[in-house]
């Protein structure tokens, strides 16, 4: 971190190939878009690159580098938006099981699709990463508590969703509007 | 059903399950490699001055204000700029002008121009990044006068994509040089209707054209903020995706070295197979030397000092400057000596102090040369007898601007005065003083752009400057004789026009798009509804060779773009 704090960028090729892939699993929790995970990753990396000079603490390298990657997927987000892409799951299963895990990863599909980015973004860091909620708190720029509650209310509004969703779940995938 | 107690565990192995969908990270990672060898960390927290810095900062600009004072005040005196606008126009340009010393006509001295946001390096900064190749939102086809046609709608927000696409012909298809305020890229298609990525040259982008079968590029070294006296390399690729460094040296004019130059491309202008362009060359100013951020400015205290300030708000201390036979004298808080403004006056100080904090990276126009290309290089030519100094810039590009004419080539360089001094070519090579515009009474003046149109120059002028409601077109009705209309009151509703093929593809004011076949006298208009065009949107775009057009509006604060490709032609 050090070394690419000093604008090694090898020793930041490094760091990257370390980070990558959990920054994109947690981009993609948080968007549901393959493709906007992806673009939201490396959104996320360029700024750990760009702001990585001013990280007064290197030892908190992990929880400010996921505040950055977060702060992307919310723009990721909004951009989408603006283009008129319209979120929505577009994974398939990628193991066959039982009809039971089936109904089960459809509701969270569903439910986690309904739940807004900050709810979404709370889960995948506290509950996913299991990181403090400290670190959690240090990476969405909110205090302690304020991770606490909203982690609750994702929670149970999970829940909530999908103890009312009892329709057959159905994927769409995304797609470009064409205004 | 999940009950609460099976939530946390369904969550983490739904979500690693969904995670196995995931495409390999790895192309993320070239990508983020790619961009980060493109852009430059932000180093805002930038240490404070020890007082030793900043004597030395103080003594590095001693030496270049101490030329300056001798050159930018006599010459200012000279001109008459200090005696008759004592205002904050005339604030000196405090800029690095040896050459103008080393020359043996005395320089033209201008007032500072702001720093011109149209030019190619004003918006590199530590937000620059590289722009993804658009994908296309809708695409069809469409039944023309001239056959079929494929079109491709593109749309972005104004940082993601340009307001003009000027795709430029490469072997293979075409290309186009995107440059928005938050970053830039290089996009290829091979049929003007899919567009993808190519490679840039590493460095900071500093300058983009295609001049001469070639496209080049300037680049900056990724640790300098801007031109900062570090030489440019420039780039050359005939198809955007191998590029080669090429001797850029011989490009500069051959004024002392000591001048930290920056280089701009301007306009440029083709009459048959000749292609020129107007090259500008400026000294950045001499506060620059201090190389502190964006701008160094000093605030008045009550008790007769002033803060200095540097970049990022940095607080440089406080200075007094005493007068001193012959100058300034600044000394520090502790009433230690600092440094000398030799030549200086408070009268200088005042001004500084007024006009707020100097950009640094304002630069003042001091040289003009063409650039043409002479066996696959890029060469420089002089203009005899134009000097140093500039005005305030015309062109589109905030430059000199050169338009065709029956004979060749003319440039046009605007004085302060409002007159416009030309230089005529007939093959681009060998450049001549022509006559001056604007000496004589129904002549334009001041003008701020030419435009090369098919019809000859169009000089657009704005007298007296600033005042945008008087705003005039100037045409040559003969040879000599310039005569003016006010845009919108000739008649013409006339947005623009392209050549396509046998025919012109013409577009009026709203979204009306006619295409008329030359030798007919009947412009039939073109089927438009598919491309979804709203009406009451200004339409701006140009040709892409002889057999495509785009087309472009701003709406909705995004940049929309039509590309249509007329595929029948040959019939």
């Amino acid at each position: 971190v050090v070394r690419a704090q000093e604008g090694d960028e090898t020793a930041f090729a490094i760091l990257t190939e370390q980070l990558v892939g959990r920054f994109q699993r947690v981009a993609f929790a948080i968007l549901r878009d393959p493709d906007l995970a992806a673009d939201a990753t490396q959104a996320g990396l360029v700024r750990v690159w760009r702001k990585l000079p001013g990280l007064r603490d290197p030892a908190r390298f992990e929880a400010w580098a996921h505040k950055l990657l977060v702060h992307a997927c919310y723009a990721e987000a909004k951009r989408a938006r603006r283009l008129d892409v319209i979120l929505a799951p577009a994974t398939e299963p990628a193991v066959p099981d039982g009809l039971d895990a089936i109904v089960r990863r459809d509701q969270l599909d569903r439910g986690f699709a309904r739940l807004t980015l900050e709810q979404r973004a709370v889960i995948v860091l506290r509950i996913y990463l299991d990181m403090p909620v400290e670190d959690v708190a240090e990476a969405l720029d909110v205090p302690v508590g304020t991770v606490k509650s909203r982690l609750h209310r994702a929670v149970s509004a999970l829940r909530a969703s999908l103890e009312a969703d009892a329709r057959p779940a159905m994927r769409t995938r995304a797609r470009l509007e064409a205004s | 059903m999940i009950d609460e107690h099976t939530m946390t565990p369904a969550i983490r192995r739904w979500l690693d399950e969904s995670f196995a969908t995931l495409p390999d990270p790895a192309s993320i990672s070239a990508r983020v490699r790619a961009a980060v060898h493109e852009t430059p960390q932000q180093r805002g927290w930038l240490p404070h001055p020890e007082p030793g810095v900043f004597r030395a900062v103080f003594d590095a600009t001693k030496i270049v204000l101490s030329t300056v004072i001798v050159v930018v005040f006599g010459g200012l005196l000279m001109t008459g700029v200090l005696t008759t606008r004592p205002n904050k126009d005339s604030l000196p340009a405090v800029v690095t002008t040896p050459a103008a010393s080393a020359r043996p006509t005395a320089p033209t001295v201008s007032p500072p121009p702001s720093p011109s946001p149209t030019r190619s390096d004003a918006a590199v900064d530590a937000e620059m990044s590289l722009l993804a190749a658009p994908r296309p939102i809708r695409s069809g086809t469409l039944d023309t006068p001239l056959g079929r046609a494929r079109w491709v709608y593109l749309r972005g927000e104004r940082d993601l994509i340009p307001a003009h696409l000027e795709p430029v012909p490469v072997p293979g298809g075409h290309v186009v040089y995107a440059r928005t305020a938050s970053g830039h890229g290089l996009w290829f298609s091979p049929d003007l209707l899919e567009w993808r990525m190519r490679p840039l040259p590493p460095g900071r982008p500093a300058g983009f054209t295609a001049l001469g079968g070639y496209l080049w590029a300037l680049t900056l070294p990724l640790t300098e903020p801007s031109w900062a006296g570090v030489a440019p390399s420039l780039w050359r690729s005939t198809d955007g995706s191998d590029w080669e460094t090429v001797d850029a040296s011989e490009l500069f004019p051959s004024a002392p070295a000591d001048i930290e130059w920056s280089m701009y491309f301007g306009e440029v202008v083709s009459r048959g197979a000749m292609e020129v362009m107007p090259l500008a060359f400026e000294g950045r100013w001499a506060a620059s030397h201090l190389g502190l951020g964006d701008a160094w400015g000093i605030e008045p205290n009550a008790d007769g000092s002033y803060e200095v300030k540097g970049g990022y708000g940095a607080d440089l201390g406080t200075v007094r400057f005493e007068p001193i036979r012959g100058g300034l004298r600044v000394v520090d808080a502790t009433g230690e000596e600092l440094t000398t403004l030799d030549g200086w006056d408070m009268g200088f100080i005042d001004r500084w102090a007024s006009s707020g904090p100097t950009n640094v990276q304002g630069r003042v126009p001091i040289e003009h040369r063409i650039a043409v290309v002479r066996d696959g290089v890029l060469t420089a030519i002089d203009l005899p007898g134009i000097g140093p100094g500039g005005g305030p810039g015309i062109g589109p590009g905030g430059g000199p601007g050169i338009a065709t004419t029956d004979q060749g080539f003319t440039f046009y360089h605007v004085r302060e005065d409002g007159t416009t001094a030309t230089w005529d070519s007939r093959d681009g090579m060998s450049w001549n003083a022509g006559e001056t515009i604007g000496d004589d009474p129904g002549e334009p003046r001041f003008v701020v752009e030419v435009e090369a149109t098919p019809s000859g120059p169009v000089l657009v002028t704005m007298d007296p400057p600033g005042d945008t409601r008087n705003r005039q077109r100037w045409r040559l009705s003969d040879d000599r004789t310039w005569q003016a209309s006010t845009p919108g009151t000739d008649g013409s509703k006339l947005a623009w026009q392209a050549v396509i093929g046998p025919a012109r593809l013409l577009i009026r004011e709203g979204t009306e798009i006619e295409l008329l076949r030359d030798g007919d006298d009947l412009s039939e208009p073109m089927e438009t509804e598919a491309l979804r065009l709203t009406p009451g949107n200004k339409l701006w775009g140009g040709a892409i060779g002889d057999h495509a057009v785009v087309i472009s509006t701003l709406r909705g604060g995004r940049h929309h773009h039509w590309i249509i490709r007329f595929d029948d032609l040959a019939d």
